[in-house]
């Protein structure tokens, strides 16, 4: 049973590819859905704002309330002047979001479930911010850990532990992501083996088992809300730091 | 479980770094300008004069329309015939309204 549950998250090498012996970069599954992902999107833009109309249509609409919520978290938080980051920020936006609601349809797979993904993702943006703070800053960078108006005689306890709380901003990043889409893919996998049994067992448990069958659909709506909402934090976050260390705190 | 399987880490990341560049740069390149003309040319026309995006005003406006490429229709006019009949509906009902006051 603990292994049916986890058999959705299972890596499949379609193509094998192994360049030097040892080294693996085959094609996966993972491969194929972060390709849908982006396909998809393109897709969208290509046939909405190619051909685009100054009052602009359904898709249209979608794609600009996209560029300027994207575009209006980068103002907020780091100002005009951090107009450059705005491409990193909506890929990110939208490579997450198409990869998380790809993975909520039956038999599809979320590349994000998987912790190497996201804190690659996570652990790489975090490694750009630290260059980011240190080539504009050089050794003042380090002055982030210690905040301004606090006593002297706590500065070695203090910096350890904004050190620690540091780290863990890079870590929780990654997990973030990670877990909620991984507990969401659990919840549907759990729940569907619970109606499939009850309605296996007859009688009164196959009338039951409409209510593990709501509560199913009510965690679909729940998870496309999720899948949505942390990928607008992952990159509300990503701005966030950004900001930290180009104006340090 | 298969996302703590290491020897799939890898494969997933390299592929990860390679669709993520590959995206980033035709964001870059194609995404975001394209989006970016359509916002422009809106304001650039609404400054200029009222509001009405009709295709003899993109042309006076002396915009580059051959390159940009937008339309100025309503989009909801290429839809169902029955969305333009509501449109028409509205068009003409809007015109007595407006003749009357």
């Amino acid at each position: 049973m603990a292994h049916s549950t986890f058999e959705q998250f299972e890596i499949q090498r379609l193509i094998a590819i192994h360049p030097f012996g040892n080294l693996d970069i085959s094609i996966t599954n993972s491969t194929i859905f972060m390709l849908l992902a982006v396909s998809i999107f393109y897709w969208i833009y290509s046939n909405n704002i190619s051909n685009g109309n100054l009052i602009p249509g359904r898709w249209q609409s979608v794609l600009e309330l996209v560029y300027i919520n994207i575009y209006n978290v980068i103002k907020d938080n780091i100002g005009t002047s951090g107009a450059k980051y705005f491409p990193l920020i909506f890929t990110i936006f939208v490579f997450i979001a198409f990869m998380n609601i790809i993975g909520i349809i039956p038999y599809t797979f979320a590349p994000t479930s998987h912790i190497v993904v996201t804190f690659g993702l996570s652990l790489s943006i975090f490694f750009a911010v630290t260059l980011l703070g240190i080539i504009n800053y050089k050794s003042n960078y380090f002055s982030m850990f210690l905040p301004g108006g606090s006593p002297l005689i706590l500065a070695p306890f203090l910096v350890v532990i904004e050190l620690v709380s540091h780290v863990a901003k890079a870590i929780s990043l990654g997990v973030r992501l990670a877990a909620n889409i991984t507990a969401g893919h659990l919840l549907f996998a759990i729940l569907s083996g619970f109606v499939w049994k009850m309605l296996i067992a007859g009688g009164l448990l196959s009338v039951l088992s409409i209510f593990p069958m709501l509560i199913v659909v009510f965690i679909t709506i729940l998870e496309i809300a999720v899948a949505l909402i942390q990928a607008y934090v992952f990159s509300l976050l990503t701005t966030i730091y950004i900001n930290e260390s180009i104006h340090l705190h | 479980m298969p996302q703590l399987s290491i020897e799939t880490f890898v494969t997933q990341y390299f592929w990860l770094v390679v669709i993520l560049l590959s995206f980033y740069y035709i964001v870059i390149t194609q995404i975001l300008p394209n989006i970016a003309k359509i916002f422009k040319t809106r304001i650039k026309l609404e400054s200029t004069d009222g509001g009405s995006f009709t295709k003899d005003k993109l042309v006076d406006s002396k915009l580059p329309i051959n390159s940009y490429k937008i339309g100025t229709d309503v989009s909801s006019q290429k839809g169902l015939g029955i969305e333009k009949a509501k449109f028409n509906w509205i068009k003409k009902h809007v015109r007595n309204i407006r003749n009357s006051t």
